[in-house]
């Protein structure tokens, strides 16, 4: 009998510990974690070490200086060392982001989260993400020794910093999902970088346009989606022209239908979101209060926490750069020296093009260039956390590979899309940032920027001396309708020729006394390409009016710039809104809610009323007039709001704007009335239920900095914040700036300024995550600290790598 | 029990659980059922409070001496109500460990006594 029992409580006891040291799906090891010796609580410490850490792997001590806000200085004697310590210090902040950056790349998340992040893992591997990573990587290792030996440098770093990790140190995401970090190789930076290009060249409407020509028709397409060009104010106003070949251009404009494919495009994939947002200009000497050039930028991004930047100096030798960099990848991104500052916002230049394929014998061939071609097979094992995994056939041909193919389709046949991306193209987009880390002049800043490809960025830039702009990457020479929509790719020859570097648009020192970026059209008048893009339309002239307002810039003027929440959309919208109202139909509830948008000033502040009543107004009369789309079984692209107001205001008794539900026929005017009434009705319920609760725009809008993995116990809290998608200060619900900055030469030296909202620390235990939200949701800055060398400044922490 | 002994098996845990996973916890709770107690239940009484002292304990003096949010992040993570509720929670499932380890080695001492008889 006692031995029964032996062996019962001995197999219970067994259970117990296997059960409580185990991860069931979202319950995490539930003892591992608790234990205040090994779980979630030995990482209530900061981890700001100080005095001298023995790593035996640098040639010379590094000296960091960590100042108030914990961000590192680094002064190493030579760019080896420098970049170990730059890996090293990403590795203690960040090491836990950097492998969940590296696994979205690799398409290797589910196996450590589980089912639900199948559809992104599947994303990046029939888009092949690593055999881009893979190629570049090839190209590093022939032709860049110098980018290569950074890397490896800043992986030995990384490394020694997990080799000296105890279990019980690990960032606590490891513990929650229950998995340890791994070696860090080159190839996961340059995944990274690959992973950032397919956010910010990823978006792209092509098959949903091409279900939309089908659907409206050539004529009335042409009219809906045409995007003029008086509608922006372009980055370069008028370009040389330089006679270039069309050779190209009647064969595939639109009056050659032939080669746009036909059929309807069904694609049910993740897909990364339009990257709109981010704004740089910079104004030369002679419109600075300071007589020097002035730099600012803020690129948007998903808010999340960790932040996506990473802040540091890194000192080395002549050069001494400033700035945020991304964890996972060596060198400053965005920053300046001691004579150069640089931003950056998204180019939006198109540059992933799809073509639908005919395939036969069970998909192991395929008709291009006039003949039957082999496919090469791809078998994709993903595994997937608490699951078998599952494996993925996927088909690459000349042209790329078919990410959407007939598993994705409801009739078999219409959806064998080849992705052609630039980003599948090997360049050494790195060499850039270590080139402008090192730059001296406007000269070394045009040599960097040649070798940057994917995405197409504009860069802008600032010396002592001189202010310029660039709309740099590998952008395919195209004409008429290329790129717009999925092409037959049996039906023509296509080759990529990208423009030559001398042709892509840039500009130095422009008379106007300024140069600025936001995401706009980049040339006007006189290109000889197509460039065709997700541009944005509003914030530009709002950049370009207030620039060109008055004669003398100073700091105040660009943070106040930076965080303006005008909103010109809603300046061209509200009034022809409101014109369309009949006033004997209004209540007298109606009435409170459209005076409130008469007096309003455009400006979309967060304790503003009148701004959330017009957002939801516009939402909802934008959603009823296209209702014939979002009813069709296929998605198809929308007319844009801007080309809806053009609408709204030539034909308000358009067709488009009759509700397909309804028997009557409405007007413009109808569903102006219906989607105010709506929204008065829903206001005032809405008011009912919660007593108590201001209800403004920011309270509304919720800017929330998600975490990474979407563990919402680690998101930041929502906070109420300025600005909406059309205005410079462009914060959404979860866009927005992750850093701001403003770069200003006083007597030959740079003096900064910046705030990265969602901190420096990735330990949602540290007081240094998502430490600055709250001062970024204020409009506010903290003056950059720039050593000019390590003895300055006695009172901070240091530490000595050896 | 005496106070000695307590205080030796507590400082016990603490050496197992700085060099050793979690659930060496069970070695002290093996042994305190083993050397003192007189029934079962007071086995896993006594397992348990010293597992529950330590850990909610050393909780509650990691949360003091070196504030964080972690632990209100945790608690709203595990859909707890506050961190008080965790560290609590923490030394009930430790305790729970240990105390099940002490019947077993209440049951063992006695095994090997009826085996001697």
């Amino acid at each position: 009998m006692r031995k029964e029992k032996l062996i019962i409580v001995s197999t219970f006891l067994v259970f117990l510990v296997i059960g409580l040291n185990s991860r069931f799906n979202s319950v995490p090891p539930l003892a591992r974690l608790l234990s205040p010796f090994t779980g979630y609580l030995q990482n209530s410490y900061e981890n700001i070490p100080s005095g001298e850490l023995e790593l035996s792997e640098l040639k010379q001590p590094v000296k960091i200086v960590f100042d108030d806000r914990a961000v590192p200085h680094v002064f190493a004697s030579g760019e080896q060392d420098l970049y170990y310590a730059q890996g090293y210090l990403h590795a203690k902040d960040r090491l836990w982001q950097m492998d969940f950056l590296y696994r979205a790349a690799a398409g290797k998340l589910s196996e450590v989260t589980g089912a639900l992040t199948v559809g992104k893992d599947r994303a990046a591997r029939r888009k092949g993400l690593m055999a881009a990573a893979e190629k570049s990587l090839e190209l590093i290792t022939k032709k860049y020794p110098a980018t290569l030996a950074h890397f490896e440098s800043y992986s030995k770093g990384v490394n020694a910093y997990i080799r000296n990790l105890k279990r019980s140190d690990y960032p606590v995401e490891f513990k929650l999902l229950d998995y340890a970090p791994e070696e860090w190789t080159p190839l996961k930076t340059i995944c990274i970088q690959k992973y950032m290009a397919d956010m910010l060249s990823g978006y792209d409407a092509d098959a949903e346009r091409t279900n939309s020509l089908a659907f409206f028709g050539k004529s009335e397409y042409e009219k809906l989606f045409a995007n003029p060009l008086e509608q922006s104010a372009p980055m370069i106003d008028s370009f040389i022209t330089v006679p270039v070949q069309r050779s190209l251009s009647s064969a595939l404009s639109m009056k050659n239908k032939s080669v746009i494919a036909k059929g309807i495009f069904h694609r049910d994939m993740y897909q990364p979101p339009p990257g709109y947002g981010s704004n740089s200009w910079a104004v030369s000497g002679s419109r600075s209060a300071t007589h020097f050039p002035i730099l600012a930028n803020d690129p948007h991004l998903a808010l999340t926490l960790p932040s996506i930047w990473y802040e540091l100096q890194l000192s080395c030798g002549k050069t001494s750069a400033y700035g945020v960099s991304i964890p996972g990848v060596p060198y400053i991104i965005i920053g300046f020296n001691e004579h150069i500052a640089w931003g950056i916002t998204n180019g939006e230049t198109d540059v992933k093009d799809w073509y639908a394929l005919k395939f036969r014998n069970n998909d192991s061939e395929y008709y291009y260039k006039g003949k039957w071609l082999k496919t090469d097979k791809r078998i994709e094992k993903i595994a997937v956390y608490g699951s078998k995994g599952l494996s993925d056939t996927v088909l690459d041909t000349e042209i790329g590979p078919v990410v959407y193919d007939h598993s994705f389709a409801p009739e078999p046949g219409l959806a064998n899309m080849a992705m052609n991306w630039t980003g599948s193209i090997p360049s050494n987009d790195f060499n850039t940032f270590y080139l402008l880390n090192n730059a001296a002049d406007y000269d070394d800043y045009a040599n960097a920027i040649k070798s940057f490809g994917c995405p197409n960025l504009n860069f802008t830039f600032a010396s002592k001396t001189t202010v310029a702009i660039s709309h740099q990457g590998m952008i395919p020479q195209r004409h008429g309708n290329e790129g717009r929509f999925v092409f037959d790719g049996s039906a023509a020859k296509y080759s990529y020729r990208p423009i030559s570097q001398d042709l892509l648009p840039s500009e130095k020192d422009p008379e106007k006394g300024f140069v600025f970026s936001a995401n706009q059209q980049p040339v006007g008048k006189g290109y000889p390409y197509t460039l065709y893009g997700y541009y944005g339309l509003y914030r530009n002239r709002t950049i370009e009016k207030k620039l060109s307002d008055k004669r003398n810039y100073n700091l105040k003027d660009m943070m106040a710039l930076q965080v303006d929440p005008f909103d010109l959309f809603a300046k061209e919208a509200l009034p022809l809104m409101l014109a369309g109202i009949a006033k004997n139909k209004l209540s007298p509830e109606d009435a409170i809610f459209t005076d409130s948008l008469k007096a309003w000033d455009y400006n979309s502040k967060k304790e503003s009323q009148a701004a959330l009543f017009f957002q939801i107004w516009w939402q909802e009369f934008y959603e009823e007039t296209w209702d014939e789309i979002s009813g069709l079984s296929n998605p198809a692209a929308m007319p844009s709001p801007a080309a809806t107001l053009r609408l709204l205001s030539t034909d308000p008794s358009s067709n488009y704007f009759d509700v397909q539900s309804s028997p009557e026929i409405e007007t413009a005017k109808d569903i102006l009335l219906s989607s105010l009434k709506l929204n008065v009705k829903r206001f005032s319920d809405y008011k009912l239920r919660n007593k108590n609760t201001t209800v403004n725009w920011g309270m509304f809008k919720q800017t929330t900095f998600n975490h990474l993995a979407l563990i919402s116990a680690f998101s930041s809290a929502p906070v109420s914040c300025d600005g909406s998608s059309n205005s410079v200060n462009a914060s959404t619900a979860d866009w927005g700036a992750g850093w701001r900055m403003i770069v200003q030469f006083e007597n030959g030296k740079p003096k900064a300024w910046g705030i990265n909202p969602g901190g420096q620390s990735g330990n949602p235990g540290s007081a240094y995550y998502g430490s600055e939200i709250q001062d970024w949701a204020a409009g506010k800055y903290y003056e950059l600290l720039y050593m000019q060398t390590e003895t300055d400044n006695s009172n901070l922490r240091r530490l000595i790598l050896k | 029990m005496k106070k000695g002994f307590f205080v030796l098996t507590i400082l016990a845990a603490i050496l197992c659980q700085l060099f050793l996973p979690w659930w060496s916890i069970v070695f002290p709770g093996i042994a305190t059922g083993y050397l003192s107690a007189k029934t079962g239940f007071r086995a896993f009484i006594l397992g348990f409070i010293i597992i529950f002292l330590l850990w909610t304990g050393y909780s509650f003096y990691i949360d003091i001496s070196a504030p964080s949010v972690i632990s209100e992040r945790t608690a709203s993570l595990l859909s707890l109500p506050n961190k008080y509720i965790l560290f609590i929670t923490a030394g009930i499932i430790g305790g729970i460990t240990a105390g099940i380890a002490a019947v077993l080695g209440f049951l063992w001492r006695e095994h090997q006594a009826a085996n001697q008889k």
